[in-house]
């Protein structure tokens, strides 16, 4: 009885080591859904445009295929109506997006536009959109503190800027918003010694103020704002001989009114970006593109400006 | 409010004498179990050939009114015991405690008796499943840990989640939507070991019921289902222990009986169960060795525990007294040490239960039963770096500390009368205090100071008053009808629900019943889960003035026949439920609600969920054999399951990861020998539906912030578009399209038992997943270098277990 029991378990434990082999597998890509290479594009409108732009792409199959998702088609044909005139938007291989002029189809408030593009393989997509209207600034925040960073043993003093645009939601409809913050900073890089000037650049950045919706908020003083670092002093750049003084010159601000598909592309392209969390589902990309992806959306836009203190 | 209680009992005992004026007589009583008093809970007690019946509750308590009778014959019958018939000359009340020897202490001509001694056709309950503790102890179990839950995801309408896992989901509903109850006590995170292993030790339970549908209005409080586990009350005769050294656990369970020299009977006894996982220790040296010559030393380790303990004491006939407790923890830690640094991180959760109860016998016909509850389920993850930089000799301290949890003292009050031949009453009222800590963050960093992120702590009070009938209408029709009314407090909100319940059984053959029921059900406390695999991270969180009830309505209908000859049933349901105000992460949230240290907005935990709806329905088939040389059961379940949630797939329908159209399960266990028990279960499931990026392309952005903004602003204040830069972006197709491969699996058990001059041992040997089937975990994408030396995409699917075999020694004395 025991000489039978203790061969059972050596010929368990033989087979235990022996189904260890591999517990990862390569999933042949016939087994996933299926889909093909479909057209995407990007076309975003506001009555403020200075040229009328549509970038078109392709996607490729995320498993076992290679090539570079960047390369623009360039023999599309690609046409944008406001339902009465249609205008054909021309591509230029040296800027890499197709391209027309707003005199040719004014963008304006409340009208519907259609954009399509077809490709000579037969692909064809279309989409629409509707231009909001214009939304009135009420007051724009800038606040700055200094914080202080900890770096190799040095403290080091920087100046942190939040930006806060408020404005008064319209009752009564769903409205859609973004808000950008614009930043010029001046770099002057100079000689210690001589104190002559040798550089004095200007330097444009982004700060995305995100989105918002009134969903929950119908009719409410609105607001977004972000804190941000316009420039990084680093430790230790003061024993070179050259010092680089950076000075934060002006900030736009600019609140868009869009459309449903402006926001949720653009909602869905920041939250998938900022998911880096692995515990989380994953962030589906929003498309208004038939039969493609990407986005055709419109916004209104409104901008002021301030001088830095 | 006690006031109220006299006035309801004073009305249904006036309501008794005066509808039945025909001369009647109450039987009643406890039934125990022979030898160590056990009282045993659903034993039937009724009339041969006639429409009276009833059952024992879960107090061994029987009552049973009669009309008069020169030989009144009343029938005691459970299964896996001896099946006692007693005649009465019924001319007064009688009172009478029952003892049913139990088949172990039978000789084998009674245990092989075919005889089925629970008629799913004679009850009125439906959608409701027990598996026999016996039962459970001897199918094969994973690392041969016998574990409670992971057996009820055998039964059709049940389902797991992935491999492994003890997470239970029924009818389209989540884990989060049972209501598990350990002796009256909520227990809210059932897992141990990220879900593999449940927290309930079967050595110290008695009886195990899950309930699919249909719910009887005492409960209350959850969409899905009620698993209602009852502790053992210790043995009264003698000291006995039973206990198993396996791989990765090991556990013991002492009971007794608590008297004095002096005292004739017992009136006391005490049962307690332990175990503790010793795969730290085991490691511990190896781990140490490997490191032995490394500049980096990792000390890690990883335990579980749990205890449960109870104590009753017997006042007599008309009072009882029952203290019981749960306490479990998993602990995992991992401390690191190198010249420059010192780390040490920990994750922690336990659950702990107390319940005091006390029985008081108001009359023969009439049971109240006082419960005190307390209930806690904490989470913590700390990690402590203490790193030193050698250049500038300074000391930078990081400090993080999560916290989550719940924390319950509850109140309850169930009286079962019998009023009545044909009818059986229970009401009761029942009040939660919960105190919710959805998260809290502390972040201590010396080089950013100090950062809190505490949400504050959330008191709600939830309520809720219930009475139900169980009516024998006629001859053929036998119906439960109820009503709970369901209360909330949380600051900011009330609400007030009704929830009717009806199920009825209409016989309409000897040994055939048609059922159908109807179930409305609201569940205030919701659980934020990313995974759905039982992860300690899951997060407990109330209702509260933005975020509503959820609440289900469900319907069943279906056959219940028996083949007593077979000693078989066999049940078919169909069921439709719908669910409202289902709560879920958004995409891309989690329960770290940390978002930026450096902004002052606070956090909500609403921010980061979306409501929606859910749908279920399908059929489910279980053909069982309780008793006997072979039992086990055969399920069968179609299913769909449906979710439809504002922002989750653009508003769109979709399923949800564990909607499972075909599910099949296969238990059969063979006594070869009085000695030698041999088990085998095989499980078929449709694989889970997933989200997997299917193609990638840029996503560009109107003003995108990425790349700096040169190219988009002129020195003019009207910034102009377009700015045509983007990143690669992931596109996934619409959500949950991707269905897994098929689960399949085939375990056995072999049980070798021997009785010794002071005790019996047990060998069993059994394989997990005996045909080594690569059972999907999860997918990945990964990339590998093609034949044209490019490097591509592609997606790899990872098993967790292959074929196990394990071995464990047990005892019993």
């Amino acid at each position: 009885m025991k000489n039978k029991f203790l061969n059972i378990i050596l010929i368990l434990s033989q087979s235990f080591l022996l189904s260890c082999e591999s517990l990862i597998k390569e999933i042949d890509p016939s087994f996933l859904p299926e889909t093909d290479s479909k057209l995407v594009v990007a076309c975003f409108i506001s009555p403020q445009d200075t040229v009328l732009a549509a970038k078109v792409t392709e996607t490729k199959l995320l498993i076992g295929t290679t090539g570079d998702i960047r390369k623009d088609i360039t023999n599309a044909t690609v046409n944008l109506s406001d339902g009465n005139k249609s205008i054909r938007l021309i591509y230029s291989p040296k800027l890499g997006y197709y391209r027309a002029l707003p005199s040719e189809l004014p963008i304006l408030v409340g009208k519907t536009y259609t954009i399509t593009v077809s490709t000579p393989d037969g692909r064809q997509i279309n989409a629409s959109t509707t231009v909001p209207n214009n939304i009135t600034i009420k007051e724009v925040k800038i606040d700055s503190s200094t914080v202080n960073d900890f770096q190799r043993g040095n403290t080091v003093t920087n100046t942190e800027f939040d930006v806060k645009v408020i404005w008064q939601d319209k009752a009564g409809e769903t409205n859609y918003y973004r808000a950008i913050s614009a930043y010029d900073v001046n770099y002057e890089i100079s000689e210690t010694r001589t104190n002559k000037k040798l550089s004095d650049t200007l330097i444009s950045s982004l700060v995305d103020l995100r989105t918002i919706d009134d969903k929950d908020t119908d009719g409410q003083l609105l607001s977004l704002n972000r804190t941000f670092l316009p420039s990084i002093n680093i430790a230790g750049v003061q024993n070179n001989r050259v010092v680089s003084d950076k000075r934060l010159n002006k900030i736009k601000v600019g609140l868009f009114q869009t459309d449903i598909h402006y926001y949720n592309y653009h909602t869905s392209l920041r939250r998938q970006r900022e998911n880096n969390n692995p515990f989380a589902e994953p962030v589906l990309l929003y498309t208004n593109i038939n039969g493609g992806f990407g986005c055709f959306g419109a916004y209104n836009a409104t901008w002021q400006e301030f001088n830095a203190k | 409010m006690i006031k109220k209680i006299h006035l309801v009992l004073i009305f249904l005992a006036v309501l008794s004498h005066t509808t039945f004026a025909q001369r009647t007589f109450t039987i009643s009583g406890y039934v125990r179990e022979k030898g160590s008093q056990e009282q045993l809970i659903g034993v039937n007690v009724y009339v041969p050939s006639s429409t009276f019946g009833t059952s024992s509750n879960n107090y061994g308590f029987y009552s049973i009114t009669l009309p008069a009778n020169d030989a009144a014959t009343l029938v005691f019958s459970f299964v896996g015991y001896e099946r006692i018939e007693k005649t009465f000359v019924l001319n007064k009340n009688i009172e009478i405690n029952i003892e049913l020897a139990s088949a172990n202490q039978l000789n084998e001509v009674v245990v092989s008796s075919k005889r089925q001694e629970e008629r799913v056709s004679e009850s009125v309950e439906m959608s409701k499943i027990d598996v026999p503790i016996n039962q459970i102890k001897k199918i094969p179990a994973f690392m041969g840990e016998k574990d409670v839950l992971k057996v009820l995801q055998l039964m059709p309408g049940v389902q797991k989640g992935s491999e492994g896992q003890s997470g239970i989901y029924v009818r389209g509903g989540g884990p989060d939507q049972n209501l598990i109850i350990l002796d009256d006590a909520v227990v809210y995170n059932a897992s141990h070991l990220f879900g593999f292993f449940s927290v309930f030790n079967g050595d110290a339970l008695k009886s195990v019921e899950l309930t699919k549908g249909g719910f009887p209005a005492r409960f209350g409080g959850r969409l899905s289902s009620v698993i209602e586990m009852n502790m053992k009350e210790g043995n009264k005769e003698k000291l006995h222990g039973e206990g198993g050294i396996g791989l990765i656990s090991s556990r013991l369970t002492l009971e007794g009986p608590i008297k004095t020299k002096k005292q004739k009977t017992t009136k006391s006894s005490f049962i307690v169960s332990a175990r503790r996982t010793y795969l730290d220790v085991v490691a511990a040296p190896l781990v140490k060795a490997s490191q032995r010559d490394a500049i980096e030393k990792t000390k890690g380790g990883y335990y579980f525990y749990d205890l449960n303990a109870k104590m009753n004491y017997d006042f007599g006939q008309k009072d009882k007294l029952y203290l019981s407790g749960y306490f479990g923890k998993d602990k995992f830690s991992t401390n690191t040490v190198s010249p420059e640094s010192n780390s040490s991180n920990g994750l922690n959760w336990g659950n702990e239960t107390a319940t005091l109860r006390w029985n008081h016998l108001y009359s023969q016909k009439l049971f109240g039963n006082l419960s005190l509850i307390y209930s806690r389920y904490r989470f913590n993850i700390s990690s402590v770096v203490n790193s030193l930089d050698l250049n500038t000799n300074t000391n930078s301290t990081y400090n993080l500390d999560y916290q989550s949890g719940i924390r319950d003292y509850a109140i309850k009050y169930d009286f079962d009368f019998f009023p009545a031949p044909k009818h059986a009453l229970k009401f009761g009222i029942q009040s939660t205090f919960h105190r919710f800590t959805p998260s809290a963050v502390v972040l201590q960093d010396s080089d950013i100071s100090r950062f809190e992120n505490r949400i504050d702590n959330i008191d709600v009070v939830e309520s809720g008053i219930y009475a139900e009938d169980v009516w024998q209408a006629t001859s053929r029709l036998k119906m439960n009808a109820g009503l709970r009314i369901s209360n909330y407090q949380v600051s900011g909100a009330s609400y007030v629900r009704p929830e009717p319940r009806l199920a009825a059984a209409y016989k309409l053959k000897s040994d055939l019943a048609f059922k159908a029921s109807y179930a409305l059900m609201n569940q205030y406390v919701h659980l934020l889960t990313n995974t759905g695999i039982g992860l300690p991270t899951d997060l407990w969180v109330p209702t509260t003035d933005r975020v509503a009830p959820q609440q289900s309505q469900q319907v069943a209908a279906g056959f219940a026949k028996d083949f007593d000859k077979k000693g078989l049933t066999l049940t078919i349901e169909g069921y439709y439920k719908k669910m409202n105000n289902l709560i879920n992460y958004k995409e891309g949230a989690s329960f770290l609600l940390v978002n930026d240290p450096t902004s002052n907005n606070r956090v909500r935990w609403e921010d980061n969920v979306t409501i929606g709806q859910g749908w279920s329905y399908g059929a489910e088939f279980l053909l069982q054999k309780k008793v006997g040389k072979f039992s086990g059961w055969a399920g069968y379940t179609l299913s769909w399951t449906k979710w439809q949630f504002d922002e989750l797939n653009f508003g769109k329908e979709f399923f949800p990861r564990y909607d499972r159209r075909n599910d099949i399960s296969l238990v059969g266990i063979y006594d070869i020998k009085p000695n030698i028990t041999v088990s085998a279960v095989w499980v078929f499931g449709t694989g889970n539906a997933l989200t997997v990026p299917l193609s990638r392309y840029n996503g560009y952005s109107n003003f995108n912030t990425r790349f700096g903004a040169n190219n988009a602003i002129n020195n003019t204040s009207t910034p102009v578009s377009p700015l045509f830069a983007g990143r690669a972006v992931q596109e996934y197709g619409e959500k949950n399209t991707f269905r897994a491969e098929p689960y399949h699996r085939l375990d056995l058990g072999i049980q070798f038992s021997k009785k010794k001059r002071r005790h019996e041992r047990t060998w069993e040997i059994s394989i997990y997943n005996a045909y080594n089937r690569k059972n999907p975990f999860f997918y990945q994408l990964n990339t590998k270098v093609d034949a044209n030396n490019q490097i591509i995409n592609i997606l790899q699917r990872y098993s967790i277990f292959p074929v196990i075999p394990s071995f464990s020694y047990n005892f019993k004395f």
